[in-house]
């Protein structure tokens, strides 16, 4: 308490000194630098007037002398009164200053100067001349009816100016210079989160002049970005990819909070990150090549971060999908050439994985998942194909169009592929960019074991947990499997339960003998709600396996929440950090630190 | 309140339309909790109008008898312009209930007693009760514009912590009475009572009260208590609502203030007027309303303000009254082209045809009125007050250079003007064919001495009768 009050006394003479220098809000300096400090200056008022409030108007004036000229600095600057509740927060303080029985004269000279200042902040417009006064008067309305919409035509005015427009023959033929236009976007910085400003904000940003530097200030663009991502203001697409384009910072700032929304959410499921990719206008916006690249850039970091984590790489995968929507919505001509979105790829392989598997026909998808899987192994494996980045920008490419090596997994349990081959390299590969031909070799005679061993059983009519449980499970007489070999092994089983006619009896068994640990059930409902998410996509009618996998995921989230009540963690894990992340990507052995960033430096 | 007692009028007309079954939370609210009392406690929403639910039928309508017990809704009572005396403003006239939706409409006036009779016993099933209802709600409205005139005089002095109490739950009221009232009469505009500016009153009266250095200490104080409540006043609550507005009223301010710093806004200005003009003009009947600016109002402001409202909106009901009423006012229409600057006078004619043909015979009276000053080769206006070659000119430049109809129009009459007098291309003959000349080549000249174009903006003739003065404009034909 002692502390609070010795911080309050520092930040008081902080202030006082501050708006001592900002009187009147002249120069360019000046304003700058009250628009910096607008919202700490705001965090103050509010922190005095929990102080104030607690005292009485008397040990107010003992215990803070100077704040009658604090306040009347406050009440006397423009752009601290245009500032988001600053004024409504200065009227409370002055509130408090008022003395409820003044004893002396000294007091009531004090209330009376505190509602002279009270009425300069609320006693609204004042009328250019007496006559405009009397008009308005005789009209019926009042000073407080005429601001607000003033205050409208004077935006709408500003706004018709700036694009050059005539306004019913109203005299706007003056061209803006970039001063004024600077000038405005000082001004804005305040006003930003006020409704009636709105276009004002949106006919700046959009606003393209001829000079060749930046006109409008990068404190504005701060401002704004600021209260879009708090939601304070709406604005069109169209303006908030200009912002972005215009002011890389924001743009940053916009994908990091969108980072921290999805870690921060308890448990992402893919139509969550699909509603905060989607709310968040990044996909949309980033149908500009540039706006995309660096948002992409920014997925690659975290990513390689957090060595490969599955929630990042199903944001990555989310992300791509309502990104090629939007761009499908846009134009389906497309403006900007693949090589401007993709430029370290193979454009014949962009272009096979940018077709949404719903556009092709499924007894097609085979041939396209061969074609995919030989086009990678031809650069991965081919060292000619250097120009396409190597391994791993194949592999980062590909995941972001991660629902392939689903579809690759389901087909390879489901049909009698002649192409099981390339559909096991296509997986060995997603699941581990990083082994040599070797060790992938190794994965997929592993997988085909476990392959081999499901198709046997799946037309069998007497299907036993225990048999199944032999795939995924480590074979005593053996070495332990790598742990890639096992996650894979899992994947085709889970395929193989929801697939096969006598899964349906045994799965949820199954499930138990196979999920021992915490991370295992994690990952387990993670396929099954990319699995359903990628089925709703692809209109997939498959009302059987449909269930069961709601069903086996309802009942896993039961049971790991409970799991988690009876740990007293609740729901305080976040699920997309570095914890689970780690094990997950020891397990994946997705992408070694020492050797990834080496790759991605080639 | 001007205007109030034709709305009464028209909403009698119209009531058996009017459906109270529109407003079931507002009626069911105050049914439920019956009158409200001036506890502070109950300054919430739900605490039903001040005033509006008197039970006492026998009380008389206007404000006499002190306040009695029992509760009476207060609501702040003057006899005259600012004195508050604590006696209530009585309206009776009942409150809807749901039995009355629905009802037949009856003829006649409503008679208030039993309205309230009704209200009384909530068993109110009358036809009337709604035309009573609506017409008491229009006599508060009338008595609260009352209280807003008194709350920016001296007369405030007067007032007690009481009074502001009241004046501010008055105008939170009213200001959802508004809301609701709009909601339910939407579609019905033109049966509605005048509603325009009701709904910001609250913050008006707020404003006028902290504004009011006569206030008394213990009601200065009362005010800020009322209006500013703090942050602990929850968010949906009016006071909270109140506080939210008056936060704005002061940002939206301080944006003008800001805004202005990059340079006058006079089109703003004039558009905002403009505006106002136009939603009074909609409240209610056009005529009345123009004639009492037009005697009372700065004339030069409303003449600004009524161009500006002409080009806001030509295809509104507003400005078609406007502008009949404009047309029907010679004084007015003169003043207006005399004072208005060429270019927006230029706009109004092309945008209203009936105004062109005004302004047209308007220039030609004015350019009859001018006479050639041999000795100085001039043009001369043979009064100070008329109108000079030079401002002529400058108006029929103006018309030149506006867009095509507009343009063949003011030439064409030039062109006629100019054949009447002959179109003898020698200067100081005819005004015509010299502003026809001054205007330039190109402006229409090459037919210069054609015969006028059939009938429609032929007949303005003005030959210069030398040395005499110019015919008078009585006697030229002037198009229709």
């Amino acid at each position: 308490m002692a502390q609070d009050s010795v911080d309050f006394s520092s930040h008081y003479q902080f202030w006082m000194q501050k708006l001592s220098v900002w009187e009147h809000a002249s120069t360019l300096e000046t304003q700058q630098d009250t628009c910096l400090h607008l919202p700490r200056f705001q965090e103050f008022l509010r922190q005095m007037y929990e102080v104030l409030k607690e005292l009485n108007s008397s040990t107010i004036i003992e215990r803070f002398p100077t704040i009658g000229q604090l306040l009347a600095k406050t009440c006397w600057n423009p752009f601290i009164l245009a500032f988001d509740e600053s004024q409504k927060i200065l009227i409370w303080c002055l509130c408090c200053l008022i003395n409820k029985e003044p004893q002396n004269s000294e007091e009531s000279k004090l209330n009376s100067w505190t509602r002279g200042l009270l009425s300069q902040i609320l006693s609204a417009f004042r009328f250019d001349t007496k006559e405009v006064d009397l008009f308005i008067q005789s009209l019926g309305y009042t000073p407080e009816d005429y601001c607000p919409g003033l205050l409208k035509n004077m935006v709408l005015s500003l706004v018709s100016e700036l694009r050059e427009n005539h306004l019913n023959g109203f005299n706007t033929q003056r061209r803006m210079v970039p001063e004024k236009i600077r000038f405005l976007s000082r001004i804005c910085i305040p006003l930003v989160t006020l409704p009636d400003i709105e276009p004002l904000v949106e006919a700046l940003l959009t606003y393209h002049g001829h000079e060749t530097q930046e006109v409008l200030w990068p404190e504005f663009f701060d401002a704004v970005n600021e209260a879009f991502l708090l939601k304070k203001i709406s604005l069109p697409t169209s303006a908030v990819v200009c912002l972005w384009l215009r002011h890389l910072p924001s743009l940053e700032k916009a994908t990091l909070h969108l980072f921290e929304k999805l870690i921060s959410s308890e448990r992402n499921f893919l139509r969550r990150i699909e509603y905060f990719l989607k709310d968040s206008l990044l996909p949309e916006a980033a149908c500009h090549p540039a706006i995309f690249r660096i948002v992409d850039e920014m997925f690659r970091y975290v990513l390689l971060e957090t060595d490969g984590a599955p929630e990042v790489l199903a944001a990555i995968q989310v992300f791509t999908q309502c990104f090629v929507e939007a761009l499908e919505k846009k134009n389906k001509q497309l403006k900007f050439t693949l090589k401007t979105y993709f430029p370290y790829a193979s454009p014949s392989l962009v272009m096979v994985l940018l077709q949404h598997p719903k556009e092709i026909p499924q007894e097609l998808w085979l041939q396209t998942l061969k074609h995919i899987s030989e086009m990678l192994r031809e650069i991965v494996e081919d060292q000619t194909h250097r120009s396409y980045g190597g391994p791993f920008e194949c592999w980062f490419l590909f995941i972001h169009f991660g629902g392939w090596a689903d579809i690759a997994a389901e087909q390879l349990v489901m049909s009698e592929t002649e192409s099981s081959e390339a559909l096991l390299w296509l997986l060995a590969f997603s699941y581990s960019p990083r082994d040599g031909s070797l060790q992938r070799a190794q994965t997929m005679v592993e997988l085909k074991a476990a392959l081999i061993h499901l198709k046997k059983l799946f037309r069998s009519p007497t299907l036993s947990a225990k048999d199944l449980q032999a795939v995924a499970a480590e074979s005593p007489d053996r070495d332990p499997r790598p742990a890639l070999c096992q996650q894979l092994s899992r994947r085709l089983l889970l395929n193989f339960l929801l697939w096969a006619p006598g899964g349906h009896a045994i799965a949820w068994e199954v499930i138990t003998l196979v999920a021992p640990t915490d991370e295992i059930t994690h990952e387990i409902i993670g396929f099954l709600d990319q699995t359903l998410y990628r089925w709703d996509h692809l209109c997939e009618e498959a009302p059987r396996s449909r269930k069961l996998a709601r069903e086996l995921l309802a009942e896993l989230h039961a049971s790991s929440t409970s799991q988690l009540k009876m740990l007293g963690t609740g729901s305080a894990r976040p699920r997309c950090s570095r914890g689970p992340a780690d094990s997950q990507a020891q397990s994946l052995n997705v992408s070694s630190p020492t050797v990834l960033p080496q790759k991605n430096q080639q | 309140m001007p205007g109030m007692t034709h709305s009464a009028d028209r909403l009698r007309q119209s009531s058996g339309n009017f459906h109270w079954g529109l407003l079931p939370n507002w009626k069911e609210a105050c049914r439920r909790r019956g009158p409200p009392s001036i506890s502070p406690r109950c300054s919430a929403p739900t605490c039903g109008a001040p005033g509006l639910l008197s039970a006492d039928p026998d009380r008389p309508l206007k404000g006499g008898g002190p306040l009695k017990s029992g509760g009476l809704p207060p609501a702040p009572a003057f006899k005259g312009p600012g004195c508050p005396d604590g006696s209530p403003v009585r309206l009776a006239g009942g409150w809807p209930n749901s039995a009355g939706r629905g009802a037949e409409p009856s003829r006649g006036r409503p008679n208030r007693r039993a309205g309230a009779r009704r209200a009384r016993g909530g068993r109110g099933r009358g036809s009337g009760s709604a035309r009573g209802r609506m017409e008491s709600l229009l006599q508060q409205l009338e008595r609260f514009s009352e209280v807003l005139a008194v709350s920016r005089t001296a007369a405030v002095s007067a007032w007690g912590p009481a009074a502001v109490r009241r004046a501010v739950q008055w105008a939170r009221y009213l200001r959802r009475a508004h809301g609701r009232l709009r909601a339910a009469l939407e579609g019905r505009r033109r049966a509605g009572p005048r509603l325009g500016a009701w709904g910001g009153r609250d913050v008006v009266l707020s404003a006028r009260l902290l504004g009011n250095r006569a206030l008394g200490a213990a009601a200065h104080r009362c005010l800020l208590r009322l209006l500013f409540p703090g942050p602990a006043a929850p968010a949906p609550a009016p006071a909270a609502a109140l506080q939210a507005r008056l936060a704005r009223l002061a940002r939206r301010r301080g944006a003008v203030r800001l805004l202005l710093r990059g340079g006058p806004a006079e089109d703003a200005a004039l558009r905002t007027q403009a505006e106002l003009l136009l939603r009074r003009l909609r409240d209610g009947p056009a005529g009345g309303l123009l004639d009492g600016l037009w005697a009372r109002a700065p004339r030069a402001a409303f003449l600004r303000a009524a161009a500006a409202a002409l080009l806001l909106d030509p295809a509104g009901p507003a400005p078609g009254e406007l502008l009949r009423w404009l047309l029907g006012r010679a004084d007015a229409l003169a003043a207006l082209c005399r004072d208005l600057p060429a270019a927006r006078l230029a706009a109004l004619a092309a945008r209203h045809p009936a105004l062109r043909r005004a302004y047209l015979r308007q220039l030609a009276r004015w350019g009859c009125r001018l006479r050639y000053d041999l000795p100085s080769g001039r043009w001369e206006a043979a009064e100070p007050a008329h109108v000079s070659w030079a401002e002529l000119r400058g108006r029929f430049l103006s018309l030149a250079r506006a867009p095509p109809p507009l343009k063949d129009a003011a030439l064409a009459a030039l062109e006629a003007w100019s054949a009447r007098d002959g179109a003898f291309r020698v200067r100081g003959l005819s005004v015509w064919t010299d502003l026809l000349l001054a205007l330039g080549p190109g402006a229409g000249t090459d037919s210069l001495g054609a015969a006028p174009s059939s009938g429609v903006l032929g007949a303005g003739g003005c030959r210069l009768a030398r040395p005499g003065p110019a015919r008078s404009p009585e006697h030229a034909h002037f198009p229709k």
